[in-house]
């Protein structure tokens, strides 16, 4: 039996937006498991997305949007950390805070220097690359002819997993999360290695933005990432806070988003939100029926104070 | 609330306005003719006010769902598809339940209510049994309420041309307070719903367990309080106040459901709350701070020349400041060396 929608070319689409989901979550992980609570993913690639297309605008070439847009991500992912610790504030309400910047600061600058609200015009996007031979060879077209954001994002996660889980680094970033007090003592800064690690998911999480702008498009629309970070941050709880958990997640996401669009092109009389609503309906269910009662890093979402007890 | 917060909230809400003017001087734009077409085009004239306070109506309902769930310690950011799912309720049965006036609003209103408490019950439900944050879950369950309420007034319920459902009978619609204007009845059902929370936590055993399940969770459940139903109950009545807020929203102004008629309205109770310190009475003033700034917005783009998006920007900065709870004394400690 055929299912309607499900052919080779949703299963290419599907690594396409599996891209941004990814990259984001693999950021959050980084803020999570320090113990700085990121729902600011939203906002930090609202805001990559953006600057992205400014710097390719200006100048032409995707290569300096991408860094832009990554400075951008990463300068919000500081914000996150540096005001949750230097001011010991609630990290869900900062990043809250975060979000709504992101999304007036873009609506404005969008108007100021486009002119017009809505969206702005195309820009250089990111070149898609093939890989020689992999290209020619059968399903060829599963591995090859992405842009470059796709082969990064997946690279990503045994970079990440080794980093996290066999590095001196990693461990410390891990002991932060679930007791700051023993790192505290061992001479770690508590603070300033979360303000780094808030700053690490904001580059990452800005690269999911650009694969949004410059990747997928080559154009920036308001409110684009429509909730894609609160996506990743779903991701990154049933993945259980680990690399390739949340590479299995984020490509279950990926490909629910791939296949409601082959779906909405199949069924034209259908009204598309029908379709639209299936990833995150399906990321419900999921958590209701095939979730086990849930254990987040220890100290998440509480600033560290040194000599106070958590 | 005691003089010292209301201070301090006072403060950051100055703060922000200051940072949002630094931003305007930033991008060229003048900070002074912004702020007077702001304040000119909410208060300048009386019928701006009462269209400002029609605005605030369903803000205070939405400020008081967030406060409450943020009492007891749950973070309710599902209040916007809450709203929506009452408001269609409402909707359906203003247009096609044929019940006599007065009980008609009243039985939409109710059932809008108990639609977004529904909702608010899943949440609540996934944190106790699942242990799994209730802010992921409402979010999500925004976007399904968002593309699903825009499927029914796009399918099923379609009513004429246009992406909406048939509008409510006219003994369905809540009556204007003040003619002239489009302030109606739901204003005054705000204010009595805050002044009545304000009650329930000032005087009643209820009220007192709920705060309390909020400062500590197993501190209270030593002390006998079934924190789980109230975390379930919280979320179940900051659902039903969502929902009243789209019920009143299409009862007394739209008159009919459509996709886009709250811009956000059950984001902003985040706000609302925040700035009026989780305090039902302290919701009211926020709702209204928020309603100066949206209905002034207009009157900024048309006349100072500055994109209204302007708004986002200092409510944004507003929260920030409240969020780290920013005061002079603090701050001047923290620069001055580290004490502690």
């Amino acid at each position: 039996m055929m299912i309607p929608g499900l052919n080779m070319w949703t299963f290419r689409l599907t690594l396409v937006k599996t891209t941004p989901l990814l990259l984001a979550a693999l950021g959050g992980l980084h803020s999570e498991r320090s113990g700085i609570a990121n729902i600011a993913l939203e906002g930090i690639m609202l805001t990559s997305a953006f600057f992205a297309v400014v710097g390719s605008y200006f100048t032409g070439s995707a290569a300096v949007g991408l860094l832009v847009g990554v400075a951008a991500g990463a300068f919000m992912g500081f914000l996150l950390g540096f005001l949750s610790e230097h001011f010991k504030g609630d990290q869900i309400i900062i990043g809250v805070a975060i979000n709504l910047l992101a999304l007036g600061l873009t609506g404005y600058l969008l108007e100021t220097i486009f002119g017009h609200p809505g969206n702005t015009p195309p820009v250089a996007k990111l070149p898609e690359i093939t890989i020689p031979f992999v290209d020619n060879m059968r399903y060829g077209y599963l591995m090859s002819g992405f842009h470059p954001l796709v082969y990064v994002a997946f690279l990503l996660v045994p970079l990440v997993y080794i980093e996290i889980y066999k590095t001196p680094w990693g461990l410390r970033l891990r002991s932060l999360g679930e007791n700051p007090e023993v790192a505290d003592t061992l001479g770690i800064n508590v603070e300033w290695y979360r303000v780094l690690a808030a700053t690490i998911s904001g580059v990452f999480a800005g690269l999911g933005g650009v694969a949004l702008s410059l990747g997928e498009l080559s154009l920036f629309a308001e409110r684009m990432t429509s909730g894609r970070g609160y996506l990743a941050l779903a991701a990154l709880i049933f993945g259980k806070w680990h690399p390739v958990g949340v590479l299995l997640t984020t490509l279950f996401f990926g490909f629910v988003d791939a296949w409601q669009e082959a779906m909405q092109g199949e069924f034209i009389n259908i009204p598309s939100e029908f379709f639209t609503m299936l990833p995150y309906l399906f990321s419900l269910i999921v958590l209701a029926l095939f979730v086990k009662k849930m254990r987040p890093p220890a100290a998440v979402g509480k600033p560290y104070v040194k000599g106070r007890k958590i | 609330m005691n003089k010292k917060i209301v201070i301090n909230t006072l403060l950051n809400i100055v703060m922000g306005l200051l940072a949002g003017a630094l931003f305007l001087l930033i991008t060229g734009k003048n900070p002074i003719t912004t702020f007077y077409w702001m304040f000119y085009g909410a208060l300048g004239q009386p019928r701006f006010v009462a269209e400002m306070l029609t605005r605030s109506t369903p803000l205070i309902f939405t400020g008081l769902a967030l406060a409450i769930g943020f009492k007891a310690g749950v973070f309710n950011i599902g209040a916007e598809g809450q709203l929506l799912l009452g408001g269609l309720t409402a909707a359906l049965v203003g247009a096609y339940w044929k019940i006599p006036p007065f009980f008609h609003p009243a039985v939409a209103l109710i059932l809008g209510a108990l639609v977004g408490a529904a909702a608010g019950w899943i949440p609540g439900w996934m944190k106790v049994k699942k242990g799994i944050n209730e802010v992921v879950v409402t979010i999500l369950m925004n976007y399904v309420a968002i593309y699903f309420t825009n499927f029914l007034v796009r399918g099923p319920f379609k009513y004429g041309y246009l992406p909406r459902t048939k509008p409510i009978m006219d003994s369905a619609k809540l009556p204007v307070i003040i003619p002239g204007t489009r302030l109606h009845f739901g204003f005054v059902l705000a204010i009595l719903v805050a002044f009545f929370f304000h009650y329930i936590f000032k005087k009643t055993v209820w009220g007192y367990e709920f705060k309390a399940t909020g400062y500590n969770p197993f501190a209270s459940r030593y002390g006998g309080v079934n924190t789980n139903f109230m975390i379930i109950s919280s979320l179940m009545i900051s659902g039903a106040l969502a929902g009243a807020a789209g019920s009143v929203e299409i009862l007394g102004l739209h008159h009919r459901f459509y996709g886009q008629f709250s811009p956000g309205y059950g984001f902003d109770g985040i706000m609302v709350a925040l700035i009026g310190r989780n305090n039902p009475i302290g919701v009211i003033f926020a709702a209204i701070l928020l309603a100066i700034l949206r209905t002034g917005s207009g009157m900024v783009q048309l006349k100072a020349g500055v994109s209204k998006e302007i708004v986002w920007i200092i409510q944004a900065l507003i929260i920030l400041f409240v969020a780290i709870n920013f005061s002079f004394d603090r701050f001047f400690k923290k620069a001055g060396g580290d004490a502690a």
